[in-house]
């Protein structure tokens, strides 16, 4: 009996330390995808948002995302304005998003020209309408999530380490999530999104990668799809621009009034 | 006008134009939105130009030039035509608004809006901007205010000074006229020898926090809210000199808004105490198609006597209010008050939609309902005004 019980601590010992091994290296590969985006400093991007219901009817949105670098406090801050549709044209949200903590958000309302703080609660939630939630649009941060190494697949003819991590933020709509990053250029191709009920809910494909300034690669086209309601996202970026150097102080609540409406 | 006044204007526009004409074009955007609204009034009211149905257009039209990233022109023209109420029908010159500086400074010049304050169901601390009472009596529409501003930020906190040179008196409809007075309102008067010209002054200090938002105003000059004297035949509008002290602060925790906005008014004898206060909470992705409910309640108390000074409707009142979004690609909202009054038997309640139809065309929907039993109460004299109103708007963007 004594034997038996040795057998099964190091059986245990052993799985464990496997896990950890494995855990150690999803987070190196996961380290390795989000260095390659690093000191981007901050960025424009003109983002074109299809939304495509269940019947196939499409309805664009255009939007303007301006993103500032995660800081050392972990917060990346970012300003969403609308352009189109034109009845919410101006309407603007600034978000300082944190890792396993609520975000702080103000929401700019161009008819009464007023800068409303709203909840920051709801980062589970829907993306004006699309089938993108707050969270899966924050910076993803390494802290973000605990990570292990569940195999290798092949996409598109790249070779993908394949992750699985689970959200640290009580407040996350997911279980966990599924993450396929490949191996030549270390970014993220695939991320199979998992509701509380363990249910595959939302896929999201990365592509059309382009490398920026030399180093910072973003994907001008994401797709995702919900399995559950049958919807589907598009973003297409048109253009990113690195060179307009925004401060910290163009990611304040005042600076939601001085946009240009 | 007086030749003086003349001068005084010519000089304010000439500075206006002027910082204008030391910077250089940048890139142009136009917004124009024009819209058709019709207002249905079923219950009857005996004067003889309270019509049942009232059809009007109104158009907004919104420019931004920029000049670089730290100064810019903004210009908001708006413009009403009635086809059965005449007095409704009006014009506005919302912005003509230059602004230069960066974010530690800032100096704007010009006519703009500034909006003040953090409650839903009245902007008891909102005072530099007249109410636009033609377009709906919810207080949400405002009037173009001349004004230069400075402001001065120190880290997270701000200070902001602003000197008003020209007053924009409140316009109201015609005597017997849906939302109007039964009534003829005469012409207006002011406390002050120089009338519209007293020059107001204001401050206002903001500072946010963590959890805390925080705005300690003073203002100094014309009260935005006359007097409504009987004078000979008719209701005469008297504009008083006033001193007020503001605060308004949020607190932010989860999904908890706790809000209050604090007024002492002087300049009618005794000092008028005011607040709003309440809070908003949200529930999230409540339903399978991920609409949020939003639920507000707020207490409104003020407790300026009725004689000698501007009407309160929101003396000792409830407010409690339903937001439903609906989070669909239609931006579909839908918006429901009700205002109790806790001593008086008046009741307002009022109804919201708004839905994209399709791109550049959206529909808004709006009901209001007016319960008095107290004569004389600014909410008696409308008590027979209830309406339902239509409103198709389109929008047109030119970018350059």
């Amino acid at each position: 009996m004594k034997a038996l019980t040795g057998m099964f601590v190091a059986l245990l010992l052993m799985l464990s330390s496997y896990s950890a091994a494995s855990s150690n290296e999803a987070e190196r590969v996961m380290q390795r995808s989000l260095a390659s985006d690093d000191g981007f400093g901050s960025s424009v991007a003109n983002i074109e948002m299809t939304l495509i219901d269940r019947k196939g009817r499409s309805s664009v949105r255009v939007l303007e995302l301006r993103t500032l670098e995660a800081t050392a406090m972990n917060e990346e801050r970012s300003i969403v304005v609308f352009r189109a549709p034109l009845d919410v044209s101006g309407t603007a949200l600034l978000s300082h998003a944190r890792t396993t903590e609520d975000d702080l958000q103000w929401l700019y309302l161009p008819t009464l020209k007023r800068v409303k703080r709203i909840p920051g609660a709801n980062k589970s939630g829907p993306f004006v309408g699309s089938e993108f939630a707050f969270e899966d649009l924050a910076a993803q941060t390494l802290d973000k999530y605990t990570y292990a190494l569940v195999g290798e697949e092949t996409i598109d003819g790249m070779l993908c380490d394949v992750i699985v991590r689970t959200p640290r933020y009580k407040r996350s709509g997911y279980s966990h999530q599924k993450v396929w990053v490949d191996r030549s250029e270390y970014q993220v191709r695939r991320i199979e999104f998992y509701n509380r009920a363990q249910q595959l809910h939302k896929t999201l494909n990365l592509s059309d990668y382009i490398q920026h300034q030399g180093y910072v690669w973003r994907p001008h086209r994401l797709d995702m799809q919900n399995h559950l309601n049958h919807k589907q996202t598009i973003l297409k970026a048109a253009q990113y621009n690195f060179e307009s150097n925004l401060a910290v102080s163009a990611f304040e609540r005042d600076a939601l009034l001085r946009l240009g409406r | 006008m007086t030749r003086r006044n003349a001068r005084k204007l010519a000089s304010f526009a000439g500075s206006v134009l002027a910082l204008v004409a030391t910077t250089q074009s940048a890139h142009a955007d136009w917004d124009l939105s024009t819209g058709l609204e019709h207002r249905y009034f079923p219950r009857d009211r005996t004067a003889l130009n309270a019509v049942d149905n009232a059809t009007s257009v109104v158009a907004l039209l919104k420019g931004y030039q920029s000049y670089g990233p730290d100064s810019g022109l903004t210009l908001e023209l708006f413009g009403r035509h009635s086809f059965d109420d005449s007095s409704r029908s009006h014009r506005d010159v919302r912005e003509l608004w230059f602004h230069r500086g960066d974010h530690s400074l800032e100096i704007g010049i010009g006519v703009t809006q500034e909006f003040w304050g953090v409650t839903e169901s009245h902007h008891l601390v909102n005072v530099l901007n007249q109410v636009d009472v033609l377009e709906d009596l919810d207080g949400e529409d405002y009037l173009g205010q001349p004004m230069v501003k400075i402001l001065k930020r120190f880290g997270s906190s701000s200070l902001g000074a602003y000197v008003l040179p020209y007053f924009r008196p409140r316009e109201f409809h015609d005597a017997g006229e849906r939302l109007g007075t039964p009534f003829e309102v005469l012409n207006q008067q002011y406390e002050s020898g120089a009338e519209e010209w007293h020059t107001d002054y204001a401050v206002r200090w903001f500072a946010q926090m963590e959890y805390l938002d925080l705005g300690v105003a003073y203002f100094s000059g014309t009260d935005r809210e006359p007097v409504m004297t009987a004078l000979d035949a008719g209701i005469t509008p008297i504009y008083h000199q006033i001193e007020q002290v503001t605060m308004d602060a949020q607190v932010t925790v989860d999904r908890w808004l706790f809000k209050a906005e604090l007024l002492r008014k002087t300049g009618y004898g005794a000092p008028i105490f005011a607040y709003v206060a309440g809070f908003e909470y949200t529930w999230y992705q409540l339903t399978q198609q991920q609409a949020d409910v939003g639920l507000v309640v707020e207490h409104l108390y003020d407790d300026r006597p009725d004689l000698g000074t501007p009407q309160s409707v929101f003396d000792d009142d409830w407010f409690i209010g339903a937001r439903l979004t609906l989070n669909n690609t239609a931006d579909t909202n839908l918006l429901v008050g009700v205002y109790l009054d806790r001593e008086r038997s008046e009741r307002i309640f009022r109804m919201e939609f708004s839905h994209r139809i399709t791109d550049g065309w959206s529909l808004d929907l709006q009901a209001t309902t007016f319960r008095s039993r107290e004569s004389g109460t600014p909410i008696y004299l409308v008590r027979h005004d209830d309406f339902i109103s239509l409103t198709l708007t389109a929008h047109i963007g030119i970018r350059r």
